[in-house]
C-alpha cells in the first residue's frame, strides 16, 4: 500500500534558495536587515492575496529582513525582495512591494505570490534531497504547469 | 537490485506532493505535521494473488481529477480503482504507483 504526502513550502535552506534565484536571474545577498521597496506603509491596498498586511504580516516588519534577493544587474534603489522570519511562520517568508519598479519582481517570479521562486526552491530541496540518497535527478514542467522532480537510481 | 524511481511533484504553489517513501522522509521539514495520508490498499486475493485497490486514493485527488477518472471509466466501462489481480505482491505495488501518477498526479 502507498501513502501520498502533501507538505507546504516553507523556506529553510538558503543554499536551495540561492539555487532558485539565480536561475531566475536573481542573487541572493545574505545576512542583511533591510531591503529596497517603497519605504513606508500607506495602508492603502486592499487585495487579500497580495496585500501583505492582509496575509498577517505585522506592519513593522515591513522593509526589514535577514537576507534578500536582489535582480541581478539591478539598478540603485531597485525595489528586491526580504527574507524575513516573521513570528509564527516556519522558515523565511519573501516580503516585497509590488509597486512601482516592483512590479517587474512580480513579472520575473511568476506573478503575484512569486510562484517561479517558491517551484524553483521546491525543486532544489528535492533534488538535493534525491542526491543525498544517490539518485540521479531530472526536473520537467508538466503541461499544467507543475514541476516533476524524478530521481532514478 | 531493481532500478528505483521516485518523484516529487510541485505545484505552482511550491507545494510538493509524493508518494511516501524513506528516501524522501528528509523533505518533511522537522517538527512540522504534513499530512501522510494512505492512497491504497494492496492484499492478497482469495487465490493467492494479488490486488490493489485504489479507492483511499479518491480522497486525495481534486475534483478535476476525480472527474477525469470518471470519464476514462465510462469510456472504457471498466471499474480501474480495483488493479490486478497480480502473481507478486511487487506488481501490484508497481501497478499502483503508476496509477497514482496517472491518476493523482504524484
Amino acid at each position: 500500500m502507498s501513502h501520498v504526502a502533501d507538505v507546504d513550502l516553507h523556506i529553510t535552506d538558503l543554499d536551495a534558495l540561492g539555487a532558485a534565484a539565480e536561475a531566475a536571474g536573481f542573487e541572493l545577498v545574505r545576512d542583511v536587515k533591510i531591503y529596497n521597496w517603497f519605504g513606508s506603509f500607506l495602508n492603502d491596498w486592499n487585495d487579500t492575496d497580495r496585500a501583505a498586511i492582509h496575509r498577517g504580516i505585522p506592519e513593522e516588519l515591513f522593509g526589514t529582513c535577514d537576507h534578500k534577493l536582489r535582480r541581478k544587474g539591478a539598478s540603485e534603489g531597485e525595489y528586491e525582495i526580504g527574507l524575513t522570519r516573521v513570528p509564527g511562520r516556519e522558515g523565511y517568508t519573501p516580503l516585497y512591494d509590488s509597486y512601482g519598479n516592483g512590479k517587474q519582481l512580480e513579472r520575473a517570479l511568476g506573478g503575484a505570490g512569486l510562484p517561479a521562486l517558491k517551484q524553483g526552491y521546491a525543486a532544489q530541496v528535492s533534488a538535493k534531497q534525491l542526491r543525498k540518497q544517490g539518485y540521479s535527478v531530472r526536473i520537467t514542467q508538466q503541461t499544467d504547469g507543475k514541476l516533476r522532480v524524478r530521481g532514478s537510481r | 537490485m531493481s532500478a528505483k524511481e521516485l518523484d516529487v511533484v510541485i505545484g505552482t504553489d511550491g507545494r510538493m506532493r509524493f508518494v511516501y517513501d524513506d528516501d524522501l522522509a528528509g523533505l518533511i521539514p522537522a517538527g512540522y505535521t504534513c499530512p501522510i495520508r494512505r492512497a491504497s490498499h494492496v492484499e492478497p486475493t482469495a487465490d493467492g494473488k494479488w490486488a490493489a485497490d485504489m479507492r483511499p486514493a479518491l480522497d486525495l485527488m481534486t475534483t478535476a481529477q476525480v472527474e477525469a477518472l470518471g470519464q476514462i471509466q465510462m469510456a472504457v466501462a471498466c471499474a480501474p480503482l480495483m488493479l490486478g489481480p497480480f502473481d507478486t505482491r511487487a506488481e501490484a505495488l508497481d501497478a499502483e504507483v503508476a496509477w497514482l501518477k496517472q491518476f493523482a498526479g504524484v
